[in-house]
């Protein structure tokens, strides 16, 4: 290297020998360099004046406080951001699971009393349809989401205890498949409303052994954010208690439909309520500016 | 290395006068790099003052052990944004030309005398910042005007320690070369060397 070091005037070298940047072999190098090249001796000067004229451009003080005023305090509170960007899938995780259980339903209604069910699934997936893109959005904005996240704390606390018992129960999950989303949802609801209790533990039951088939197709999108599913299903829950317990009344004349109709709502809740919870509180900013 | 700011972590848990404790710090140096990217005070002051909104709104992501450098960063980043916002501005060929090497009109107020160099002097340091390439210029600034280090640059510029070191290298020969074409400009403690 030191054969290149003295054919070519190292300036680059010199440049950090001034800011006193060169490790100790490079600045021996640029160092046996000048003393012997004259014209090296001459930069290492100027560059130096250079150095010391830009250091020595007069200093501003702002002619104004750049403190930032109190408008911008209730802007944003604690997050850190990584975490809560997830809820932004969480429309799109329960609108699978939700045209996962429709799916089941027009299976199971086809032998019989197709009429109601034929209107609700009819009914739920143009729903379907019209809002399927919505989701696509909220993903390329998780940045809005995450402040999303951020209203709707009271609302996520009790999915964060749902989503310890998950976690605990994790090793179950590969029998669980896309059902298991909706299992948690019926098992947020008790930790909101006591009345709800009977409602959604009866739910809790049958949707593993109801549709082995069907339900194994949103099974990746649902394990892969199991999180999400868990603070969907506790903001369906907020929404959703007494709702569900109003409707399930009546269907349980008719037997065996009843739970997976009830699936259906809560499911259909839950993907309300968290288009809500991510695109709400965006609309309200959007207003704020 | 940089010992960890308590008003720092205060900040990143929504307290708003513990973030502004910091801009009162930092406010003077983040106007003086956005002085010497964009040539004038006022537009330094406004660069600087979206650098803090902005710094305010993603400080729950500041991860670094350099709070600084992370706010030069979005301080320079802005700085660059309204640089290529000028130079997409539509304008006539003689603008285009005075824009490339002249600094901004001057401010109503003139800068503070407090300075070494004469005024023309300084108009012409300005200038040939003004002719630098916007990542030799942010290297440059940071370095010799704010006497930063070398790795700090490197992370306030997100590049490797070698990119800084040839950014200040070619940066420096270029202020060298303006400045030796005019003599007549430097103080005499200078002339003797040249």
């Amino acid at each position: 290297m030191t054969w290149f070091r003295r054919s070519v005037h190292p300036e680059e070298d010199l440049s950090a020998y001034v800011d006193g940047e060169l490790g100790e072999r490079a600045r021996r190098a640029v160092e046996t360099h000048l003393a012997s090249c004259e014209a090296c001796s001459t930069l290492l000067t100027e560059l130096r004046d250079t150095k010391a004229l830009l250091s020595e451009l007069p200093r501003v003080e702002p002619r104004r406080s750049l403190a930032l005023g109190r408008e911008f305090a209730v802007e944003r509170r604690v997050v850190p951001a990584p975490r809560r960007m997830s809820l932004s899938f969480a429309p799109a995780v329960a609108l699978t699971i939700l045209v996962g259980l429709l799916f089941v339903d027009a299976i199971d209604t086809t032998g019989g009393g197709s009429d109601d069910s034929g209107a609700f699934g009819s009914a739920g997936s143009t729903a379907a349809s019209r809002t399927a893109e919505q989701p696509e959005a909220g993903t390329g904005l998780a940045l809005e989401a995450s402040k999303a996240a951020d209203a709707e704390d009271s609302a996520t606390t009790p999915a964060d205890s749902a989503a310890g018992q998950d976690s605990a129960g994790d090793g179950e999950t590969s029998r669980a498949t896309g059902g298991a989303a909706s299992a948690a949802a019926a098992e947020a609801v008790p930790t909101e409303e006591g009345d709800a209790d009977g409602a959604a533990s009866s739910a809790l039951a049958p949707p593993s052994e109801a549709s082995p088939e069907p339900e194994t197709a949103p099974e990746p999108l649902a394990s892969d954010s199991f999180d999400d599913d868990d603070q969907v299903a506790a903001d369906g829950a907020n929404g959703g208690p007494e709702e569900t317990s109003l409707l399930a009344e009546p269907d349980d004349s008719s037997g065996g439909l009843s739970t997976l109709r009830i699936l259906e709502i809560v499911a259909a809740l839950a993907f309300a309520a968290s288009l809500l919870a991510v695109f709400l509180p965006r609309i309200v900013r959007r207003q704020e500016r | 290395m940089v010992v960890e700011d308590p008003r720092i972590e205060r900040a990143q848990a929504g307290d708003l006068s513990a973030f502004n404790e910091l801009v009162v710090e930092y406010q003077s140096l983040v106007c003086n790099v956005c002085l010497r990217m964009l040539g004038s005070q006022q537009a330094a002051e406004d660069a600087a003052q979206e650098a803090f909104i902005n710094a305010w709104r993603s400080i729950g992501r500041f991860r670094g052990d350099s709070f600084r450098a992370w706010l030069l960063r979005i301080a320079t980043n802005l700085c660059r944004d309204e640089l290529r916002r000028r130079g997409r501005r539509p304008s006539s060929s003689l603008e285009t030309a005075l824009d490339a090497g002249m600094p901004d009109p001057p401010d109503e107020e003139p800068l503070p005398e407090e300075s070494a160099l004469n005024a023309e002097l300084r108009d012409g340091l300005q200038a040939a910042l003004a002719e630098l390439p916007e990542e030799q210029r942010t290297a440059i600034v940071l370095s010799d005007v704010e006497g930063l280090d070398y790795a700090e640059i490197a992370v306030a510029m997100k590049t490797s320690l070698g990119t800084v070191k040839s950014r200040i290298a070619r940066a420096r020969m270029r202020m060298r070369e303006v400045m030796l074409r005019q003599p007549e400009l430097l103080p005499t403690r200078f002339r003797q060397g040249g």
